[in-house]
């Protein structure tokens, strides 16, 4: 269990993705239940109009955090600084508590798959995302956190088991790794290994923020789909990362099939009972 | 191709080969065929092997971007339906992968790939209605600008008038269409469940300017003469240059002149000014 003082970020409470259809209902009633916001950053690097608006207000009630799917981080392609400074400005104007994005590569060859494709955890791709991370911290001049990705496959080359890959990153090139409970379970299931093992393997002073979302299951495998409630497995497994992590700031995800803005917070209530639950058992535990 | 064994490939040569392989159009198993691979650098397990995993992430990577792409362009996606939208967008990211970090801009060359595409034929307004709706993006997240209002021109001393900029709000956008592509969409728009007549469509050249107000998107058709006169402010020509240009265009009778006038103040209540003189 970590200390107040070994925090990767400060503990922000429960949050949700901020989606455009639930856009109304946050500006016409300003929902107390939700303690923060995550925004998909590339959805608020344009030029202007009604999306960055939004933003402004929402930023000016609630803390934001900013959240990248396109940084490619582990991309063989030269770091794409008109991104970066994009990324930059954003957050200069929505002042985010933190940055993140994804340990993966999602572009080669300047070609866009618009997906967070797995990194071989090999000792050459640890070094290359580890000087890498390096240069985007210096250049936006903070520390970033990077989320373990759900994956479908695994490459004969590696030599690392995920856990160590992502630990060895977040030691070497010091920095923050936002936790995917759905992705961890996920994975395991589709590289048959067990998420506890994961979990344990992570040193809880890198973890600074965490994702429950929901999966489909597929048969012969899961698929992270972020269009369903969140599965009683992850759940679990959430109260096993409380355990280890404790006062970590959580996020729902949901991302598809998005529901209505009610039965979203019945989920972020899901969580907070959970995290109550483990902060009482704590309590009485002391 | 990299002819060392994929467990042995370098982390480029691996990115390299999965890319190709998940944005082939034809699916994994064709992708092995044409590039000839007799080694995956990824691995099968019994319940999933290399290629069908390989497969989650082709599907994912065309699924992904052709919604993307049915959502940016709705009405070319309602004209067609779903299986000849799905074939164009198969053929466009053939010739058109997408290169910027953005979806947004994944659709970026659709209106001229259209342009040269045999769905022509059967729809001559596809290539203007894909134009049409992809300015309707460009407009919806363009640069923000405050609107010029009828005071600030008011407030203008006479002498500083043929010195003034009027400028166009940065979200402004000409285009040139064929067929009145607007009415396919106000159509589909109001009931997608019904057949829009096409044969009805003129086939006749007009002029469109699209612009934000405030946070709505606008279009308006425009005759000859006001196009000129919008395009001079967007070089930037000041006011006494578009006075000049009006009188060729209009003439200088008191008439034309109110004309003139009215046309001004038109674009400063449809928010296509800029508040900067």
């Amino acid at each position: 269990m970590k200390t107040a003082d070994s925090k990767a970020c400060p503990f922000l409470s429960f949050g949700v993705g901020l989606r455009t259809k639930h856009y109304p209902d946050i500006l016409e009633k300003w929902p107390k239940e939700v303690d923060w916001f995550e925004v998909i950053s590339e959805n608020f690097m344009i030029p202007g109009g009604r999306p960055l608006s939004v933003l402004d207000q929402i930023a000016e009630h609630y803390p934001i955090v900013m959240h990248g799917v396109s940084m490619s981080i582990g991309s063989t392609d030269p770091l794409d600084f008109d991104y970066l400074k994009k990324l930059k400005q954003l957050a200069d104007r929505c002042n985010p508590k933190w940055i993140s994005d994804h340990t993966c590569w999602s572009s080669t060859g300047k070609h866009s798959l618009h997906d967070l494709m797995p990194i071989p955890q090999t000792e050459e791709a640890a070094k290359h995302v580890i000087a890498r991370v390096r240069q985007v911290q210096d250049f936006l001049e903070r520390k970033i956190l990077l989320e373990n990705v759900s994956s479908y496959m695994e490459y004969h080359s590696s030599s690392m088991t995920e856990w160590e890959f992502v630990s060895c990153i977040a030691e070497e090139a010091d920095c923050n790794i936002l936790l995917d409970i759905n992705n961890i379970f996920v994975s395991a299931v589709n590289h048959e290994f067990d998420p506890h093992v994961y979990l344990n393997a992570i040193d809880p002073k890198r973890v600074g923020q965490f994702h429950l979302a929901g999966h489909s299951d597929m048969g012969t495998h899961l698929l992270d789909t972020h269009d369903h409630h969140i599965r009683d497995e992850v759940w679990k497994l959430y109260d096993k990362a409380l355990e280890r992590f404790g006062d970590v700031s959580t996020l729902i995800e949901w991302d598809d099939h998005i529901p209505p803005f009610d039965e979203l917070l019945l989920e972020l209530t899901r969580a907070k009972e959970r995290y109550h639950a483990f902060k009482s058992k704590q309590s009485a535990n002391a | 191709m990299p002819s060392n064994p994929s467990s042995q490939l370098t982390l480029k040569e691996t990115q390299d080969l999965i890319k190709k392989l998940v944005s082939y159009s034809g699916g994994i198993e064709a992708a092995i065929e044409h590039y000839q691979l007799h080694d995956l650098p990824v691995c099968s397990t019994e319940k999933l092997d290399a290629v069908r995993r390989l497969e989650i992430y082709a599907t994912a990577y065309f699924i992904r971007i052709h919604n993307s792409l049915k959502e940016d362009y709705a009405t070319v996606h309602a004209v067609l339906g779903d299986e000849l939208f799905l074939e164009l967008i198969r053929e466009y990211l053939n010739v058109h992968v997408p290169r910027h970090f953005s979806l947004r801009y994944a659709g970026k060359h659709l209106p001229p790939f259209l342009k040269r595409h045999s769905l022509q034929e059967q729809y001559p307004f596809l290539a203007d209605l894909a134009a049409f709706e992809w300015e309707l993006l460009e407009a919806f997240d363009a640069a923000d600008a405050v609107a010029l209002e009828l005071s600030d021109l008011e407030a203008c001393a006479p002498e500083a008038w043929p010195n003034l900029h009027l400028q166009l709000v940065p979200s402004v956008r000409f285009l040139t269409a064929q067929f009145p592509v607007w009415e396919i969409r106000k159509h589909y728009l109001g009931s997608p469940e019904t057949v829009f007549a096409f044969e009805r469509l003129k086939d006749e050249t007009s002029s469109i300017v699209l612009w934000r107000n405030e946070y709505e998107v606008m279009y308006q058709s425009l005759e000859e003469k006001e196009e000129k006169l919008l395009q001079l402010l967007k070089a930037g020509k000041k006011f006494s240059t578009l006075c000049e240009e009006a009188e060729d265009l209009i003439g200088s009778s008191q008439e034309e002149l109110l004309h003139l006038t009215q046309m001004l103040a038109g674009w400063v209540k449809s928010g296509l000014l800029k508040k900067e003189l």
